[in-house]
């Protein structure tokens, strides 16, 4: 409890500190906003249904059926087709050139475009609403051919949408396994953007006692291990919060407009998920005060945080090649290393390719990963303390503390 | 009782400390002198282990100074540092807890040394809005809020006004007087002399000098003597005896540094032959004139 209480306090601090601060509030507005426009405004204003329009000029005799079909088909392919009836052809033809309508049925079989036809004809049946008005008038005619020859227009719709294979597969058949896949997926995409977004705060965080000189008096009273792990948590916390809240905004405002469904998950995939995004968030974190220590001024912060940054990007790609085969040696070296664990472990998990003694141990070495990264972070802070001045090499930081800790220990 | 003991501390080819030590007991108030980079500060520095001495004792009670007895020391570094952006009382506050106070501890101890130091008023200001002698007053503050038995400061003077010294030094005298052990390092002598009644002068990392002031200027060597006869002018009647080391003329104003042991009677006679004194004085040298002696030998 001794040794835990000025961690929370230095964490209380960053909190509150931060929080206050016009900057965190300003970002998390704008944050709110683009996320919410990003959602709202395309799903208001857009139509909704993501579905085409097309308008089609109608000259002489054009049946009730033919039109009453064109409706159909264009509903299965998420199409609506407006239709404007012109006396002459003429009259028609001035409307296509003005831009009015995209193209005119003529008596139910010649379709006039502005443009030559061929293009859009290019595949059998062209594209759009030609595809959509020649389907039309080739199922009327399928018909007419059929109920000449005594077939019922009922067969042939079911001969055409019956799927004429028995399908077999030697897996069983999970039909959450792509949703499982997709939801990992998104958490791996929080994670990283939260590694990558918040992982700055915590590393300018770090260097920030130094560039203030507030360190000489902490020292006194706290040790280096404690403030990087305060730090840690504080601004770990705030991050997660700010990640959150615009998580859950996201979510409501895309369900709000229905623009998705809450997915059909496991408990156990998101308990996964939630446990791997706190390991790895933290593990980055505390990487990032540990290169932050190295250095004494903010401007040094950015050419420290590059390899990490890409460590970081590995991981993340580690999870695409883990999808392809994740049974794999690559799969299952990378769950047992911290930098990609929190990256694969959930992606094997969503595919469940993962047994329990490896979720375990994966999560034993990550958070003996993390507890060792903060004493190697504060050996290192103390180090580059003791040796005032320019940046420090990491070894140089790490012997001035070793001798530290040895003459203490003599004492 | 602080106890800094042979301490020796080398950077590259510079020695930092050579042998340097000093104590303090609680209750006294220690003047550590020394010209620009004589160790002071690296000395001081290694009460709160943010220096790694080459060799040498730092001990508290006799004790090696460990994590747990620096909760109970207060320090004010040379370069100063506190958060810029935290309200003056939140920040206080926050030292008083990580010192191991209770909130409730913490927040009456701030209100006092606010209202002591004269800043009950700008409590709730951010640190950077403050003036510079306010800022230096909150960084003592930031020494003093967790009521600490061993206060380290370091030039806890420097670029203050003379109100604003009279205000921090007798804090600091008050806090001797409730028992603390007190070490701080200036360069403004003449406020040590007053303020203290022990000192270290130190340089090139060894001490130069060390004791009470009092007994360090009786027992100096030389003495400081001034005679303003009227009708004198120069110091043409001044009798050619041994132990003048120096001398300064101001019109009938003659200043000397004699030594201890010089022959006053003589020197008196002579001036009356010339006419009524004016002015006498005989005085051990000031701090200052034992300072610049003892660092330039």
């Amino acid at each position: 409890m001794k040794g835990l209480r000025p961690v929370w306090m230095v964490a209380r601090r960053e909190l509150k500190e931060r929080a206050k601060s016009r900057t965190y509030r300003i970002t998390t507005v704008i944050l709110l906003l683009i996320v919410l426009g990003g959602i709202v405004i395309p799903q208001t204003f857009g139509g909704g249904d993501d579905g085409t329009t097309y308008d089609l000029g109608l000259v002489g005799e054009n049946s009730e059926e033919l039109l009453r079909t064109l409706e159909v088909l264009a509903d299965t392919s998420d199409a609506r087709v407006e239709t404007r009836v012109f006396d002459d052809i003429a009259g028609a033809e001035s409307a296509l050139v003005a831009g009015e309508v995209d193209a005119v049925l003529v008596d139910g079989g010649e379709y006039v475009t502005k443009e030559p036809a061929g293009s859009s004809f290019f595949v059998t049946g062209g594209t759009g609403l030609s595809a959509l008005v020649g389907g039309t008038v080739q199922t009327l005619r399928l018909q007419d051919v059929a109920a000449s020859a005594g077939v019922s227009v009922d067969e042939i719709a079911g001969l055409l949408t019956e799927n004429p294979l028995a399908f077999r597969s030697l897996e069983p058949l999970d039909p959450n396994r792509e949703t499982n896949t997709t939801v990992s997926f998104f958490g791996l995409l929080l994670l990283y953007v939260g590694i990558l977004s918040y992982g700055a705060w915590t590393l300018n965080g770090v260097i920030e006692e130094k560039t203030n000189r507030v360190v000489e008096v902490l020292m006194s009273a706290l040790r280096p291990h404690q403030l990087m792990a305060g730090k840690v948590i504080g601004i770990g916390l705030l991050g997660i919060a700010q990640l959150l809240l615009i998580v859950i905004t996201a979510a409501a405002a895309a369900l709000a407009v229905d623009l998705v469904d809450i997915p059909d998950v496991s408990a156990g995939l998101i308990g996964s998920l939630l446990l791997w995004f706190v390991l790895g968030f933290s593990f980055f974190s505390v990487a990032y005060a540990a290169v932050g220590a190295l250095v004494s001024r903010v401007e040094e912060a950015q050419s420290v945080a590059t390899p990490l940054t890409m460590v970081g990007v590995a991981g993340y790609l580690a999870a695409f090649a883990v999808l392809e085969n994740p049974d794999g040696v690559v799969a299952r070296i990378t769950t047992f290393l911290p930098p990609t664990a929190p990256f694969v472990v959930p992606i094997r998990h969503a595919q469940d390719a993962i047994s329990g003694w490896e979720s375990a141990l994966a999560v034993v070495i990550m958070v003996a990963a993390t507890y060792g990264l903060i004493r190697l972070a504060g050996r290192v802070y103390s180090g580059a303390i003791l040796s005032v001045g320019a940046r420090v090499k990491l070894r140089d930081a790490w012997q001035s503390a070793e001798l530290e800790e040895s003459r203490r220990l003599t004492r | 009782m602080l106890e800094l003991k042979n301490l020796y501390k080398r950077y590259g080819e510079v020695r930092a400390l050579d042998g340097g030590s000093l104590s303090v007991a609680p209750g006294r108030m220690l003047g550590f002198l020394g010209p620009n980079g004589a160790g002071k500060t690296t000395a001081m520095r290694s009460v709160f282990g943010l220096v790694r001495l080459d060799s040498g004792e730092v001990t508290w009670n006799g004790v090696p100074i460990g994590p747990e007895q620096r909760l109970r020391f207060g320090y004010m570094p040379e370069q100063r540092g506190l958060y810029p952006r935290m309200k003056v009382a939140e920040q206080l506050g926050y030292f008083a807890e990580l010192h191991g106070m209770s909130r409730t501890d913490a927040a009456a101890s701030v209100a006092r040394w606010l209202a002591t130091l004269g800043l009950s008023e700008r409590s709730d200001d951010r640190l950077e809005q403050l003036s510079h002698g306010n800022q230096q007053r909150v960084q003592l503050a930031a020494a003093l809020v967790h009521d600490p038995d061993l206060l380290v400061l370091d030039e806890p003077f420097s670029g203050l006004d003379p109100v604003a010294v009279e205000t921090l030094a007798g804090s600091l005298k008050a806090e001797a007087a409730k028992g603390k052990a007190v070490v701080f390092s200036s360069h403004q002598l003449d406020l040590v002399e007053d303020l203290c009644e022990e000192v270290v002068i130190i340089n090139q990392g060894r001490n130069v000098m060390e004791g009470n002031v009092a007994g360090l200027k009786e027992s100096s060597p030389h003495r400081r003597l001034e005679i303003d006869v009227s009708g004198g002018d120069g110091a043409s009647w001044l009798p050619e005896i041994a132990g003048i080391e120096s001398k300064e003329v101001d019109g009938s104003l003659v200043r000397l540094l004699v030594s201890k042991e010089i022959d006053l009677e003589s020197i008196l006679s002579a001036a009356r032959a010339v006419g009524p004194l004016r002015h006498f004085s005989f005085e051990a040298p000031s701090l200052s004139e034992m300072f610049l002696r003892a660092v330039t030998q």
